[in-house]
């Protein structure tokens, strides 16, 4: 589950003008035009502009473990380019455009779950009624979920997971983490991911899914859930052209959640 | 009751008239423009609403490919993930023409404008290259020479080269009847200083060049943003911070309300129509100073990504102290606010034209700063029959008296739209008819 909401994320993330803008809070230096020539003489060096740099801290978000997250970002790079991204193109080669949207379709159906379940919790009961409808209507107008009819009525799709609940709850976001293969991530959400897994355990219970023998199809649905958010995210790493790309995307994921949790 | 009546029918007879009289003069007005934003900065920002934009192919074959061209330098630590120069191929597969797109400042290879203008192309049957700004990272590091951008002189040399490899990489999958050349913005620039060089190296020998919304004076565009950021922000660079939250928010008063958030440009097209429906007179003053205010942040992100990646390159201690040496791990955080804090014209000022005074003696700044306009290759461009120029009357990057310059020069190979500020309607129907036009050779049959 948690690897939608971080596809979805990083599908906003990708639209890469309103996020360098966005980024532009965290770096709000002070302009100073003072230049001086540093002792080789050659070259003027702006040693002021670091100094401001260092003494802004308005807007940091608390990432103490940067080296070991620049590691794991550096990683999810490699993954994504050397066997994720291979994979998920062998994945569209295969599938007709018409299955890889319903293949698509179904996992957001089901997530429709957890975000009903969710909207309870935080005692949304318009959101509740909202993804509960567009369960009902996509389950069964739509085809077990293949296909979303429910937004066509009107029902836009919303988001919730255990994360936004424990920030509704005041939980603050703790420190920023980069998460292996899911990326994006803070302590509170790493959290709630790890609840959003427990529920969807108590979830394959109740459908008859748990069964140990069952394993083959819980891995192939889990496989396919991820290609297919993959395929439906169009960032890439390293190309949004911004040396600041780690910078950037701490940025944005903090300010997104923040916005979704005041929802 | 009766009057609101009869204001109703008076309404609708003097609409049946202006429908009539219409009709009657449609020679005249048969295609008045429609691109629908009439500020020059709201435009810039929005771009082309859908309704108003050409269809333009979807699925444009070719993918990314990779030159290696590093000029012999090492590419650092800090930069991994950089290596190999990128560029963009969509091949025909018969023998056609070839178009060079060059991207504006800041902008890589599959930039949405360049994306844009390629489909256009291929769909009228070009093969197209398109080709990242040399103030692009990729392209910085991989292939300029000086890693100083910001100048057409070593700018040009360094894209031409780009050029030379990338359609050498390609030539064995292709037939070329001919060669093109585009590019917007500062790409627009670029392919007039192209143009002058191809002439004097012929490897392309191009057939038709067209400039898009270019500048006529690097360093005076530059200074036009630069400006903007300290007038549409309150407390100017220092403001920013400020000013964004406040943009964040009303996106999050936005998001509650219509309990969609979704930050591509048709939702940032509904955020304009229902603001503006919600509080007419009141909300253009503010559209237009968030609009100024994002496009003047917008550059000057795309100057700080240049500065960093040129400071670092040049290991010249202006961003990085010089000690050190930064590894693939390291926290750029400080460097990055550093970065955003440099005007352009600083980093010119600073960087740029200290290095190329030091490495041509006896040259001035003056001598230096008349190279980086227009001007620089007036003669050339006046009588350059196959040169054209489409531009906006309302551009914002164009100094006063610029826009009459490029008029005076190019005569009757410019062509001027009314509304669009500074690339807003590049997707809208007639742009895109008119390039199509241009590099076909149909828009000079026509007007015979």
């Amino acid at each position: 589950m948690r690897a939608r909401k971080a596809a979805r994320f990083l599908r906003r993330a990708s639209v890469s003008c309103a996020c360098a803008l966005a980024f532009l809070l965290t770096v709000s230096a002070p302009i100073s035009t003072v230049a001086f020539a540093d002792e080789s003489g050659d070259l003027p060096v702006r040693t002021d502009l670091i100094e401001f740099s260092v003494r802004n801290q308005l807007a940091d978000i608390s990432d103490p473990i940067e080296g070991w997250n620049r590691r794991v970002y550096a990683f999810n790079t490699s993954f994504d380019r050397r066997l994720f991204l291979p994979a998920v193109n062998g994945y569209r080669a295969v599938t007709p455009d018409p299955v890889e949207t319903g293949i698509w379709n179904f996992f957001l159906n089901v997530s429709e779950v957890r975000t009903f379940v969710h909207s309870l919790l935080q005692l949304k009961p318009r959101s509740a009624g909202i993804t509960l409808g567009r369960l009902v209507v996509n389950s069964t107008l739509g085809v077990g979920g293949l296909m979303d009819p429910a937004t066509s009525m009107g029902l836009a799709r919303l988001s919730e997971d255990f994360g936004q609940t424990l920030g509704r709850y005041g939980m603050p976001d703790g420190p920023y983490l980069v998460l292996p293969l899911f990326g994006p991530s803070n302590l509170r959400d790493t959290t709630g991911m790890a609840g959003d897994y427990a529920l969807s355990l108590v979830g394959y219970e109740i459908i008859g899914l748990s069964d140990n023998d069952l394993w083959p199809v819980r891995w192939t649905l889990a496989g396919l859930r991820g290609l297919s958010s993959r395929a439906n995210t169009a960032f890439r790493y390293h190309e949004t052209g911004s040396p600041f790309e780690y910078e950037m995307v701490r940025y944005l994921y903090t300010q997104m959640r923040e916005l979704e949790i005041e929802k | 009751m009766y009057d609101l009546c009869f204001r109703l029918r008076a309404i609708c007879v003097a609409g049946r008239a202006l429908l009539l009289v219409a009709t009657l003069f449609s020679p005249c007005f048969a295609q008045a423009y429609d691109y629908p934003i009439d500020n020059p900065y709201v435009a810039t920002v929005l771009g082309t609403p859908v309704e108003f934009s050409a269809d333009l192919p979807v699925d444009v074959p070719g993918e990314a490919r990779t030159l290696d061209i590093a000029h012999g330098s090492e590419i650092p630590e800090v930069f991994w993930y950089e290596r190999g120069l990128k560029f963009g191929f969509a091949p025909q597969p018969r023998r056609a023409p070839l178009v060079f797109i060059i991207a504006g400042t800041g902008s890589h290879y599959k930039g949405e404008t360049i994306i844009t203008l390629g489909r256009a192309l291929y769909g009228a049957g070009f093969h197209v290259i398109s080709i990242s700004s040399p103030t692009q990272l990729n392209f910085l590091v991989n292939a300029s020479r000086s890693h100083l951008p910001g100048m057409p002189s070593s700018d040009v040399a360094d894209l031409y080269d780009v050029m030379l490899a990338a359609y050498e990489s390609v030539r064995d999958e292709i037939e070329v009847s001919e060669f093109h050349l585009t590019g917007y913005s500062l790409g627009g620039s670029h392919a007039a200083f192209l143009a002058k060089l191809d002439e004097e190296r012929g490897a392309f020998d191009f057939k038709r060049v067209l400039m898009i919304n270019p500048a006529v004076n690097l360093y005076n565009s530059a200074r036009i943003f630069d400006q903007l950021l300290e007038d549409a922000i309150p407390g100017g660079a220092r403001g920013v911070g400020k000013f964004l939250d406040g943009v964040i928010r009303d996106l999050a008063v936005l998001y509650r309300e219509t309990d969609v958030l979704r930050l591509d440009g048709e939702f940032v097209y509904s955020v304009y129509e229902q603001t503006k429906s919600r509080f007419p007179p009141a909300a253009d003053a503010r559209e237009i100073q968030v609009a100024q205010a994002l496009i003047a942040i917008a550059f000057r992100i795309a100057s700080a990504n240049m500065v960093f990646g040129a400071d670092v390159m040049n290991g010249s201690g202006y961003i990085v102290p010089r000690n050190a040496a930064l590894g693939k791990y390291d926290s750029l955080t400080t460097y990055a606010r550093a970065s955003h804090a440099v005007r352009f014209t600083e980093y010119a000022d600073d960087l740029v034209i200290p290095a190329l005074m030091a490495s041509n003696p006896g040259t001035t700044r003056e001598e230096i700063l008349r190279t980086v306009s227009l001007l620089a290759i007036e003669g050339y461009l006046a009588s350059a029959e196959h040169i054209g120029v489409v531009t906006n009357e309302d551009e914002i990057i164009l100094g006063p008296g610029e826009l009459d310059y490029l008029k005076q020069v190019f005569g009757t190979r410019i062509k001027t739209y009314p509304r669009g500020g500074h690339c807003g309607n590049i997707a809208h129907r007639d742009n895109v008819k008119f390039m199509i036009e241009f590099f076909t050779g149909q828009g000079q049959e026509d007007a015979r």
